[in-house]
């Protein structure tokens, strides 16, 4: 939307912006099993919930993007359909009935309530010390069959049960 | 001949066409202006389009400011906007759009009777209040026959809404003559959001019954599509003050359809159309000739509304699109006095672009026809039946980035219309964000509000009188009458404090000259009124004037389940008219007004919404100052199912918001409203 050049060099945003782009960049570090999409073309669903301004700025940056074959799909609740849940919701009580329904299905949870990765979500992004950081519960992660990159492992906090 | 009479004619109202510009560019502008601050200009911010550029490694380090993305959205500003989300309409509970607004700090809401309303910005109200535009999907809603809006007709469904964005103050060089004191831009969500069936249903007491049904599906990837049907019925709200039940019932239904097409990766086409019928009761005093002089008289009126809307938008490049947009609106509305039909055909474009580095500028024209058509009665006349206007605009806007921090924007709009001639409307306005946490802005505009039908052309019996003999007294518009013209002045600031608390704070001076002004004019015998002689009260321009006021929200978001929003706002207005010469009241709207909103998510899906508001007393009218409760507990037992039970008013058994003078019609008072609802969907 901004009519001249952006600066190269990131300094500030808003935690609802660095939410939208981390949901982009797991996209590149997460491999669903097979059967995950009917076709190499099938939409790569990112279901939003409990965040209007998450779900409208994703919605703006998947414009023209892809997921390697697969375009990106944005909606609004989560449910079996999506590949990517994003439960920004204040209470846990949320995530925990999602995974008691969905944990086993290959849906990579992304949340960022205090207790999301103890509730079972696989990441959970949170700041500290002003900046970004990255948990994984890799137990969950296994649970629903997602594989998730070593180099994104790498860059996060490991929690284990 | 009566001060009553006098005020009676000076607030019915008119304009004659207004420049509207479709929401979702007016959304584009605001987001625009936000992210323009936000991208290259200021050092700090960074635009999202340099976020998901950024690897993993590199976003980590990006250092986060704030919580949410709303209040730096809005904090960009260059103007006092206040946006309703989806999320706080559907907390409200409210079933007209009039309640909604009432949570918009600025803005003076009243309720006339169970179906009018008088919704105004920063002064001048009254049922044909005039000074504002209000939109929805880009189509004007307001009725050229008196620049207001005939609430009463507009049967949206509110579960459809997105947002309303709702900008305080002149608005003239965007959106056009008429966007005097403000513009309310109503936008409906997205089909994509909208896919599936949702069922409503609800009744309480004042609310008998409401229900809707909309179903939403696609055709292939790219076509999104909605269609709703609804209906709903309001019982008489409270007395009259003369101690019998107000005849205020108001019922209707609609339906609709809405269709968005991403036909290209660079074109998206969007449809929607419409068809309500609503039947509105009213009771009026109709001044009768002598020796009787005056009977109450009970009308079931009814409005219908047909409509049909297409825009297309086309992607030229990463930084410039093109828009163009066609509609016609078509309505009727029989009133006891008056039967009219108001035909609307409206296209517009606009070109969006970056010259420049510094530069990125909106430039647009617009073509409106309107043919009006009414029945006469000898209280009601228009000599010339049935008219038809043309207008013209073009509009430049050019948003400069001065400084890492600074930016300057100005623009101008020129309209020309078959009645009115040439208007030009420029305004300037700026921003300074010294940090990622606050911005001050200014602004200086001209705007202009355009004489409407009514006072060009009207000729309206306002009452008889016996003496000395027998003789009527009637309003006669004026074709030569001028355009009303304002000069804003306004300065703002918002600011982040912590993660929690978000301020905004709007103060506003207004010069008003040419203001509408009324006076004792010729005696004439006029041929619907035979037998006796009438007395004109011609309008003129002679009244000016000044307000001063501002408005304060705060945001606080003490727990994650909990939040709070408080608003003030403050509104100070000064008129003057020279000796014999009569001009609106000062009065009429009330001085200080507030609220505290309420709102928490509590475990097992239960949400419950409260909001306490004060309107202060408006003097004109001899209303009393008013604190209200309005009250909403949900309860979500599965994800597809939603009951709530909502009250509005709760504080009196009824209590009296405004009056209003224009047609001796008789206002009623507000009632304790508490209703049901069922959501469902499938």
């Amino acid at each position: 939307m901004a009519a001249t050049p952006a600066p190269k060099r990131a300094h500030a945003a808003a935690f609802d912006d660095v939410k939208v782009a981390f949901l982009l960049q797991f996209t590149n570090y997460v491999t669903w099993p097979e059967g995950s999409f009917e076709e190499k073309d099938s939409p790569l669903v990112i279901c939003i919930e409990g965040n209007d301004d998450v779900y409208n700025g994703l919605r703006e940056k998947v414009k023209g993007k892809k997921a390697g074959s697969h375009p990106i799909k944005v909606v609004r609740e989560v449910s079996g359909a999506c590949h990517i849940a994003f439960i920004d919701e204040a209470n846990s009580e949320s995530t925990r009935e999602f995974i008691d329904k969905h944990g086993t299905e290959p849906i990579l949870t992304v949340g960022a309530n205090t207790s999301f990765t103890k509730d079972g979500g696989i990441i959970r992004l949170f700041i500290e010390d002003a900046k970004p950081r990255i948990e994984i519960n890799v137990g969950a992660a296994e649970k629903a069959d997602i594989k998730i990159s070593s180099k994104l492992l790498k860059l996060a906090i490991i929690y284990d049960t | 001949m009566s001060t009553r009479q006098y005020r009676f004619a000076v607030s019915s109202t008119g304009s004659l066409l207004s420049s509207a510009i479709p929401c979702p560019r007016r959304l584009a502008i605001v987001f625009f202006l936000a992210f323009a601050l936000m991208g290259t200009w200021c050092t700090h911010a960074v635009a999202e389009d340099d976020l998901t550029s950024l690897s993993i490694e590199e976003l980590m380090n990006v250092e986060v400011t704030s919580v949410s993305k709303t209040s730096e959205r809005r904090s960009e500003a260059a103007a006092a906007i206040f946006v309703l989300s989806s999320e706080d309409i559907h907390r409200s509970g409210a079933r007209t759009i009039p309640d909604l607004l009432r949570l918009v700090p600025g803005l003076d809401v009243a309720q006339i009777s169970g179906n009018k309303w008088s919704v105004t910005s920063r002064g001048f109200g009254g049922r044909f209040a005039n000074k504002l535009l209000v939109l929805i999907d880009g189509r004007s809603i307001y009725t050229p026959q008196f620049s207001g809006v005939l609430w009463e007709m507009h049967d949206i469904r509110i579960e459809d809404i997105d947002r309303i964005e709702v900008i305080r103050g002149p608005g003239g060089t965007l959106w056009g003559a008429n966007a005097v004191n403000g513009v309310i831009n109503i936008t409906t969500k997205p089909t994509e959001d909208t896919q599936g069936g949702q069922v409503v249903v609800g009744g309480g007491n004042v609310e008998r019954g409401f229900g809707s049904a909309r179903y939403g599906g696609q055709a292939g990837d790219d076509l999104f599509y909605r269609a709703y049907i609804q209906a709903f019925e309001r019982r008489p709200q409270g007395n009259s003050g003369l101690g019998v039940d107000a005849d205020d019932d108001w019922s209707g239904g609609s339906v609709g359809f809405r269709l968005d097409w991403n036909a290209t990766d660079r074109d998206t086409f969007m449809f929607t159309g419409g068809i309500s019928d609503v039947k509105a009761r009213e009771e009026l005093n109709v001044a009768v000739p002598p020796p009787v002089l005056s009977t109450r008289a009970t009308t079931n009126n009814t409005l219908q509304n047909r409509y049909v809307l297409g825009k297309w938008t086309r992607t030229l490049s990463d930084d410039s699109d093109f828009e163009l947009q066609v509609y016609y609106d078509y309505y009727i509305h029989e009133q006891l006095l008056l039967d009219e039909t108001q035909q609307t055909a409206d296209m517009e474009f606009q070109h969006r672009f970056a010259a420049g580095e510094k530069h990125s500028i909106i430039w647009g024209g617009r073509v409106r026809f309107h043919e009006d058509d009414f029945i006469n009665t000898p209280a009601v006349t228009y000599p010339n039946a049935s008219r038809n206007d043309m207008l013209y605009s073009l509009f430049v806007q050019d948003t400069f980035s001065a400084t890492d921090e600074l930016k300057l924007i100005v623009g101008a709009k020129l309209e020309y219309n078959s009645f009115s001639g040439f208007e030009f409307q420029p305004n300037i306005r700026a921003a300074w964000t010294p940090d990622e946490k606050q911005t001050v802005w200014a602004a200086i505009s001209r705007a202009v509000r355009s004489p409407s039908r009514s006072e060009q052309d009207l000729e309206l019996l306002l009452s008889f009188d016996t003496t000395p003999v027998d003789f009527a007294n009637v309003f006669a518009g004026d074709p030569a009458l001028e355009s009303e013209e304002l000069t804003a002045f306004e300065l703002g600031y918002r600011r982040s404090i912590g993660e929690n608390v978000f301020i905004d704070i709007a103060t506003f001076y207004n010069r008003y000259d040419n203001l509408r002004s009324l006076s004792l004019g010729e005696v004439t015998a006029l041929p619907q009124l035979p037998g006796l002689p009438s007395v004109l009260i011609r309008p003129s321009n002679f009244a000016d004037g000044y307000t001063y006021g501002m408005e304060v929200t705060a945001d606080w978001k003490p727990k994650s389940w909990w939040q709070i929003r408080a608003a003030y706002w403050y509104l100070n207005v000064n008129i003057d008219a020279p000796p014999d010469f009569f001009a609106a009241t000062e009065d009429d709207v009330p001085v200080n007004q507030a609220y505290i909103n309420s709102r928490w998510n509590l475990a097992h899906n239960i949400e419950v919404d409260a909001t306490l508001r004060y309107v202060d007393e408006i003097k004109a009218f001899a209303i009393d100052e008013y604190f209200e409760l309005d009250a909403r507990i949900a309860w979500r037992p599965k994800d597809n199912l939603e009951l709530a039970l909502i009250g509005r008013n709760l504080l009196d058994s009824a209590h009296f918001e405004a009056e209003d003078t224009t047609l001796d019609f008789i206002p009623s008072e507000v009632a304790r409203s508490i209703y049901f609802m069922v959501t469902w969907e499938f």
